[in-house]
C-alpha cells in the first residue's frame, strides 16, 4: 500500500475552503479570524494559510507532512509578505506530534484531508489535541470520481467522535461565539459557486463542509 | 483586380492559421480549401515565406502537386517557423486561454490520471486569488509546484488516490448505510 501526499497544486477544495473563510470573514462582519489562532492541517501550497492571515489572524501555522511541499508554501508566504504571521510546521497526525501544538488553535482549518480512511483516527487525534476548548475545526471535503464523499466524511465523524470531537450545530455556544449569525453554512457554500462550477462539483459527488468543536464534559453548550 | 485577390487570401490564410491549434492544422485545412477550389497557392505561399520558394517554382504547380515533390519538408518546416514569427504560436496562445480559464480560482473539472487527480490549470506556475471581504491588500499569488515554478516537487498534480482507501470509502454507504446516511443527514452541511 503506497501512501503519500503532494499536493503541489491548487485543488478544487483549497479554492472552495479558502473561498468559504473569506465569506465566513464576511459574514461574521471581519470577526472570526481577527486577532485569532489558526493551524491548517495538510497546508499544501497554502492557500487557505494565507487567505486566515489576510483575513486578521494574529498567528498561523501551515502544517503539512510533505517538507517539500512545505518549502513551496514557504516561498508562497514570503511571496505574501506574510513571514510575520506564517509559519510552516511539519505536522505528522497523531498524538506524538499534536501534542506540541496542545490547545493552540482557536481555528483549525481544512480540506480534503478524510480521503485515506487509514488516518481517520491519527487526524481526530490531532485535531482534538491541537483545539483549544472553545475552538472550531472548518473542515471541507470535496467529491471526486471514484470516491464517496458523504461515505468518506461519514466514516470519519464516526471516528471523531470517538476522540472527543463533536459535530456544532447554529445552537452550540462555539458556533454562536465564532459564527455569529451564520445560521447554515450550505447556504454560505451555495452562494460561493457559479453554476458552472455547481455543476463540476455536483458532478463528482458534491461537497461537504463541516464545523467540529471539543465535547463539552459535564456541562451543556 | 489581382493584388485585391491575393488580400483576400492572405487575409483568409491568416484567419485559417489563427483559428488552427498548431501550424500543421492549418496547413492540412489550407490544403483542403485549395483542393476544393483548385486554387492556386503562389500568393500565399509567397506571403509566408518567399525566401525559399521562387515564383517559378508555384505557378505551374497546385498544392496537391507541390506536396508530392521532395520540397515538401522544405515546405512544412518554413510554414511552422513563419507562422511562428507572424501569429502567436500554439503554445503561447494556449498558455493564454489557460491563464483565462483558471482566472481568480475559478473550479474546473478534473480528470483522473494514475494515482491522481489532473487539471488544466494545475500547469500554470502560479495562480492568483483575490479576497472579496476585504478591500485592501486582498490578493494572494502562490506558486504552484510545476517544473518551471518551484522545482521538481513530485510531479504536478500530487498524489491523492490510494486503492485500498479508496475501495473502503467507496463503499462505507454499502457497510453501514443507516448509521452515515443518519450523519450525513444532521451533522453535515451538503453543497
Amino acid at each position: 500500500m503506497t501512501t503519500y501526499t503532494s499536493t503541489v497544486a491548487v485543488w478544487n477544495s483549497g479554492i472552495l475552503l479558502t473561498r468559504l473563510l473569506d465569506k465566513l470573514n464576511e459574514s461574521t462582519n471581519q470577526s472570526i479570524f481577527k486577532d485569532k489562532s489558526i493551524i491548517e492541517l495538510g497546508c499544501g501550497v497554502g492557500l487557505a494559510s494565507l487567505a486566515v492571515a489576510k483575513l486578521g489572524a494574529s498567528s498561523v501555522f501551515a502544517t503539512d507532512a510533505n517538507t517539500e511541499v512545505l518549502e513551496l508554501a514557504q516561498r508562497n508566504i514570503q511571496q505574501n509578505n506574510l513571514n510575520d504571521i506564517i509559519k510552516t510546521t511539519a505536522l505528522q497526525w497523531g498524538l506524538m506530534d499534536a501534542t506540541e501544538y496542545e490547545s493552540t488553535a482557536d481555528i483549525v482549518i481544512g480540506s480534503d484531508l478524510t480521503y485515506n480512511s487509514g488516518s481517520w483516527v491519527v487526524l481526530a487525534e490531532t485535531m482534538s489535541t491541537i483545539l483549544k476548548q472553545d475552538g472550531i475545526v472548518i473542515y471541507l471535503t470535496l467529491g471526486h470520481s471514484g470516491f464517496n464523499v458523504g461515505g468518506e466524511l461519514g466514516g470519519f465523524l464516526s471516528v471523531a467522535e470517538n476522540t472527543g470531537m463533536r459535530v456544532l450545530t447554529k445552537d452550540d455556544i462555539e458556533w454562536k461565539e465564532k459564527l455569529r449569525d451564520v445560521q447554515s453554512v450550505n447556504e454560505l457554500l451555495a452562494s460561493i459557486v457559479t453554476s458552472e462550477e455547481r455543476a463540476v462539483i455536483d458532478a463528482n459527488g458534491g461537497a461537504r463542509v463541516v464545523i467540529l468543536g471539543k465535547k463539552r464534559f459535564g456541562r451543556k453548550g | 483586380m489581382k493584388w485585391q485577390y491575393e488580400i483576400i487570401i492572405v487575409v483568409v490564410v491568416t484567419l485559417i492559421i489563427l483559428s488552427s491549434s498548431s501550424a500543421v492544422d492549418a496547413f492540412t485545412t489550407l490544403s483542403s480549401i485549395a483542393t476544393q477550389q483548385n486554387w492556386r497557392l503562389k500568393s500565399v505561399l509567397l506571403q509566408i515565406n518567399d525566401d525559399i520558394f521562387e515564383d517559378d517554382d508555384i505557378t505551374s504547380l497546385n498544392i496537391d502537386g507541390y506536396i508530392q515533390q521532395q520540397r515538401r519538408r522544405d515546405f512544412i518546416i518554413s510554414l511552422l517557423s513563419t507562422s511562428n514569427i507572424i501569429i502567436p504560436n500554439s503554445s503561447a496562445k494556449a498558455a493564454t486561454t489557460e491563464e483565462e480559464q483558471c482566472k481568480n480560482g475559478r473550479i474546473l473539472p478534473e480528470s483522473p490520471v494514475p494515482g491522481a487527480y489532473q487539471q488544466v490549470c494545475m500547469n500554470l506556475d502560479e495562480r492568483t486569488f483575490t479576497l472579496t471581504s476585504i478591500k485592501e491588500d486582498n490578493s494572494i499569488t502562490v506558486y504552484q509546484g510545476t517544473n518551471s515554478g518551484a522545482g521538481e516537487v513530485a510531479g504536478r498534480t500530487g498524489g491523492k488516490i490510494f486503492c485500498v482507501h479508496m475501495m473502503c470509502t467507496y463503499h462505507m454507504h454499502f457497510l453501514s448505510p443507516l448509521a452515515f446516511s443518519y450523519m450525513s443527514m444532521l451533522y453535515t452541511h451538503t453543497l
